[in-house]
């Protein structure tokens, strides 16, 4: 049988070295929460296996220059719990708190789940919604900053070539009251594949209670998440501490119709899409009050009392 | 101790009292004791069958049929042949012609359809064994089994109960598709005549597949050596089954046929039938190597047993206050391609309701219908969670009809201790399940929580009860029960059990242990046990129908009884003094006026032999002769979110009528894994097949269980009023724990939001689906939004 060769890296000059040896054979496994299983489902044997668990640094969280730079190593656990993100990435973190089960935020890094390419990688959507871009290091040492929707290729899967490696993703700081919310539907409350998930940002107003702007991306629907901010535009001039507007509600209900018509999971995603805006909604009227919450489940706007 | 005051908190005193009368009375019984295997499974040196390491050991790996029902025109194997390190590739072509029934435990069994091939010719659902590959590693042998090529030609699939009885179905064996009907009508209808004053309700409730979700995969491992002796090694429920169906197949005679019960990573029923032990046994005969055979958790979905989809249309008349005046049941039962257990299981479910309530004229419609689907096999509970989910479901929908509380619906027709069930002409026995009821609803503060309302926004919340009936063993018209089993006291006091022993992981040797250390007072740690082995265990029929601890359990006490006599007998003979004043205790005889020295157990035995040539050891067979209810209430709190249609158990008491607990905490873990499995089968665990019949592949990542992320506070209430024949009154746990789960969330959904769902499992889909057909039943929300 074939047989697979295994380099781990230990410093950026040894990773360009082995990105240099690549073939649209080989691999990256970072956390390998999904590589691994794909690859024993599959009884695909790669030619090279890269390792990146020996790799000092890229699991930074840093806010430069007004813009929050996430390392491509960072895993899940880190980041649902990390501080920059709680002030910066409340939506990131949220997404971090919800994939997979303890065990596997444990190991599941950023630039996994970026690579990996799921149409419903839960991180992915919450980047997409931040406006974040991907710095991706190549086998010549070269570093370049591309759109996060670059990294996926239109029909689905990964648009990264062989030889390319993310190493770290980020996102502009932007407006001084920003907040940011990740919401997700699965079949349970944890250790779910998410079968519809959405994050939302939005800036606002100087009275701290007013949505200026805003800006939506939706996973699950399409061959990797995606822009819809005229669904948001819903929002602008709502006080965050009302109601969902039945606008947003209504626009989440429209694209879910406009994506996914005929699909056997249509029509219930297009009625459960309105329990995600209003958690979405539930959460930017509660974040910057309230940390993330470890419960993966978070059940902000449920009523006190029957 | 430290466990007994967390659940003192939640339990409140009444529950205490009745354990410390119920620990009082005894040493052992009644306390907590860790299961036998508990620290070899923890500690990872626990050898199971997938462990197993034999010389010149080979791997084999299947080739499952992607087809609900299709011809296997040509099966080419020419490829897979050259793969180095394959030793063989077997198909129809070259294997026995016999058939057999997986589910069969004696020759001559009634209700066993012998229909299954070794290899299937004709795929009869997508699964179904067209082909094996023995090789030199598991991997060569799944590699060897994809380079197969199968011409096949695609017949019409059954996929539906319906599809199969419609009058022009396509055959799935050449007799027809149904398999077994039967009637029942017994009881006469209860006061003033069935079609007077009376409210009648008719439901349908359908229950869904579901896969075991053992930890364990199934495997088995099999040698055939050059004098003849084949050796099966199998995580079974029953070595002497297992024996019978590879012998019969194989042409073997029985004494040549030797099966091991390894230790088991769970099965709830799933490895009750004999699934792989015929092909491995038969690949060991052909490559003369010992081989083992383990699938994987999509082989195991697929291609072992499902717990069975059934319908039941339930019709009753009720009078006015509410009491039963009759009861009306059709069920209609999928097999699957192959008979296995399925025409016993059906008729299972027309025995249950009836030791529950007293329903006045009881008639009962049975069917069972060959499908292209996944073979249907015997699953925790056996037909008696299906009949509850049916009823109970029934039950609440009687309730609103007949604006009674849930609770006192049930309360006006729960049998009595004594009662006769009229379908079996025997007692309940000692039936408190009126007792758990309401204990249950007290402890549970039901009347305070079903008053509230569920509210109006996004979360509703509501409470839901069921109840359930199961049994204590297979005691029936069709079947005895009875089991033999030996013990032998050695020269230092310790004892040795020789049974049959199936521990599928619920602590039978641990129970049997603590029977025989009660009955002679001695430590449970000085009794060993063994797994069965058809070589030189004792003949039983297995670990089944709930029969562990109330036959099993009550032949060790008898036996134990036995041997204490044997051994006063020969105290008295060595102290020349007589029987009748002497007593056993604490490891030692004494007489009754201590005057006369003790002598310990082991002294006894060793100069009973040096000195008389007398043994003090056992062998006796006990015959079971009553199978009395046994009994669950519980109670669910759900919140359900309307916008997503996600259902959250937030609070959850199961009763159980237990007779007595053996071990208390093997007895509230069954009693908690049981919820845990209910829930799942309530809300979304479903072998759910595509549109060509196939089951849905990706292991547990698409067939999902309850994790403990949702999993309620469960709290456990034990009704212990002994009696019956079962050791110190026990009764069974691991099955009746489940019975009323999946009726008692049901029944709090729908509750919640109003509707009547009676088609299980109760997904986000279902959910939405129903509330919009009560919001607005002809206008869909898009359509409302394309006016406004």
């Amino acid at each position: 049988m074939a047989q697979t060769e295994w380099l781990a890296p230990r410093d950026p000059d040894e990773l360009v070295a082995a990105l240099r040896r690549m073939t649209g054979a080989s691999r990256i496994v970072a956390g390998g929460s999904d590589l691994m299983l794909g690859l024993h489902a599959s009884g695909f044997h790669p030619d090279l296996l890269i390792d990146l668990s020996r790799l000092d640094g890229f699991a930074h969280v840093r806010h430069v220059d007004g813009r929050v730079r996430v390392g491509a190593l960072s895993t899940c656990a880190q980041l649902q719990d990390d501080s920059v993100l709680a002030t910066h990435g409340h939506g990131l973190a949220q997404a971090a708190a919800r994939v997979g089960s303890a065990q596997i935020r444990n190991v599941a890094t950023l630039g996994g789940n970026v690579a990996n390419a799921s149409p419903c990688a839960d991180l992915v959507t919450a980047l997409v919604a931040l406006d974040a871009s991907a710095t991706v290091i190549d086998g010549l040492g070269r570093t370049r900053e591309r759109p996060i929707a670059d990294l996926f290729a239109p029909g689905g899967g990964s648009a990264l070539p062989p030889g390319e490696a993310i190493v770290e993703c980020s996102f502009a700081q932007g407006h001084a009251d920003r907040r940011s919310a990740f919401a997700k539907l699965g079949v349970r409350s944890s250790v779910a594949v998410s079968r519809l998930n959405a994050a939302l940002v939005v800036d606002l107003d100087r009275d701290g209670a007013t949505v200026r702007s805003a800006r939506l991306a939706v996973g699950s629907i399409a061959s990797a998440a995606f822009r819809a901010d005229a669904v948001a535009a819903a929002l602008i001039g709502a006080r965050i501490d009302a109601a969902c507007p039945e606008g947003f509600t209504h626009g989440c209900m429209r694209l879910v119709d406009e994506r996914i018509p005929g699909r056997p999971s249509w029509a219930y995603k297009r009625l459960a899409v309105r329990g995600l805006a209003e958690d979405l909604w539930g959460v930017i009227g509660a974040s910057g009050t309230r940390p993330v919450g470890k419960d993966p489940a978070p059940r902000s706007n449920r009523p006190q009392g029957w | 101790m430290a466990r007994l005051r967390v659940d003192q908190t939640v339990l409140g005193s009444a529950y205490f009292e009745d354990y410390h009368r119920s620990v009082s009375r005894y040493k052992y019984v009644g306390r907590n004791h860790p299961v036998s295997d508990a620290v070899g499974k923890a500690g990872g040196d626990l050898v199971f069958g997938s462990d197993l390491q034999l010389p010149g050991m080979v791997h084999a790996a299947l080739l499952l049929s992607p087809h609900a029902h299709a011809r296997a025109l040509r099966i080419d194997s020419t490829r897979a042949r050259e793969i180095p390190g394959v030793l063989g590739v077997y198909t129809h072509e070259d294997a026995p012609p016999g058939r057999y029934c997986r589910y069969r435990i004696l020759p001559g069994q009634s209700g066993c359809v012998d229909d299954e091939p070794l290899f299937a010719s004709t795929a009869r659902f997508a699964g179904d064994r067209i082909a094996a590959v023995v090789a030199t590693t598991a991997a060569i042998a799944r590699a060897a089994v994809r380079s197969i090529a199968v011409e096949y030609a695609a017949l019409p699939s059954v996929l539906t109960i319906d599809a199969a009885l419609a009058a022009d179905a396509p055959r799935v064996h050449p007799d027809g598709n149904l398999l077994h009907e039967f009637a029942i009508d017994v009881g006469t209808v209860d006061g003033h005549g069935e079609s007077g004053e009376t409210v009648e309700i008719d439901t349908t409730v359908t229950t869904q597949m579901l896969h075991h979700a053992a930890l364990e995969p199934h495997l088995c491992v099999a040698d055939y050596d050059s004098s003849g002796q084949l050796t099966i090694w199998s995580p079974c429920q029953s070595v002497y089954g297992a024996r019978t169906v590879v012998a019969d197949l194989l042409g073997l005679p029985y004494h040549r046929v030797r099966v091991i019960k390894v230790p088991m990573g769970g099965s709830f029923g799933g490895k009750q039938e004999f699934i792989l032990e015929p092909v491995t046994a038969y690949l060991a005969m052909r490559t003369r190597r010992p081989v083992s055979l383990i699938l994987d958790r999509d082989e195991c979905i697929r291609a072992t047993t499902v717990r069975p989809t059934q319908r039941s249309r339930v019709r009753s008349r009720f009078h006015p206050d509410g009491r039963w005046a009759s009861l009306e049941v059709d069920t209609v039962l999928a097999a699957g391609a192959y008979a296995g257990s399925s025409p016993d299981y059906t008729e299972a479910m027309a025995h249950k309701l009836t030791r529950l309530y007293r329903v006045g004229r009881y008639r009962h419609h049975g069917r069972v219908a060959y499908t292209t689907t996944p073979v249907a096999g015997g699953m925790r509970g056996w037909g008696a969670p299906e009949i509850a989910t049916c009823a109970e479901i029934h039950l609440d929908r009687a309730a609103r009809r007949l604006t009674l509380d849930p609770v006192e619906l049930r309360l006006r027709n729960l049998v009595d201790p004594g009662d006769i069930d009229p379908t079996s002409g025997r007692s309940v026995g000692e039936a408190w399940v009126r007792e758990c009821l309401t204990r249950g609803a007290a402890a549970f503060d039901w009347a305070r929580r079903v008053a509230l309302e569920p509210g109006q926004g996004r979360w509703r919340r509501a409470v839901g009860v069921a109840c359930g009936a199961h049994k204590n063993g297979m005691l029936s018209e069709a079947f005895p029960e009875s089991t033999t089993m030996s013990l032998k006291m050695n020269e230092d006091g310790t004892l040795d059990l020789n049974a049959a022993l199936h521990e599928v992981g619920a602590g039978s040797a641990v129970t049997l242990q603590t029977i025989i250390a009660e009955a002679l007072d001695v430590s449970p740690d000085r009794i060993s046990t063994r797994e069965a082995d058809s070589k030189v265990s004792p003949f039983d029929f297995g670990c089944f129908g709930s029969r562990m601890t109330y036959v099993g359990g009550a032949s060790a006490l008898a036996l134990a009884a036995t041997l204490r006599a044997r051994l006063i007998e020969a105290a008295a003979s060595l102290l020349g003094l007589p029987s009748e004043r002497l007593r056993a205790v604490d490891g030692h005889v004494r007489p009754i006026d201590a005057d006369t020295p003790a002598l310990d157990y082991g002294a006894i035995v060793q100069r009973a032999r040096l000195r008389d040539g007398v043994e003090i050891s056992v062998t006796q067979t006990y015959r079971g002769t009553s199978n009395p209810g046994a009994y669950s209430v519980q109670f669910a709190e759900v919140e359900v979110d309307t916008l997503t249609g996600l259902v959250r158990v937030s609070d959850y008491l199961s009763v159980v009528d237990i007779g007595r607990a053996i071990n208390r905490q093997m007895v509230e873990g069954q009693c908690r894994g049981a919820v845990q499995a209910g829930i799942g089968s309530a809300l979304c665990e479903e072998v759910a097949l595509d549109e060509a019949g196939r089951p849905q592949s990706g292991g547990f990542k698409n067939y999902h269980l309850v994790n403990a992320v949702d999993m309620p506070r469960v709290e456990v209430l034990l009704v212990e009023h002994g009696g019956d024949d079962g050791p110190y009154g026990a009764k069974s746990v691991g099955e009746i724990a489940f019975v009323p789960t999946a009726a008692a969330i049901v029944n709090a959904v729908n509750r919640a939001l109003g509707t009547e769902l009676a088609r299980l499992p109760l997904t986000p889909e279902r959910i939405l689906a129903a509330l919009e057909s009560l919001a607005a039943p002809d206008v869909a929300i898009g359509a409302r939004n394309a006016c406004a």
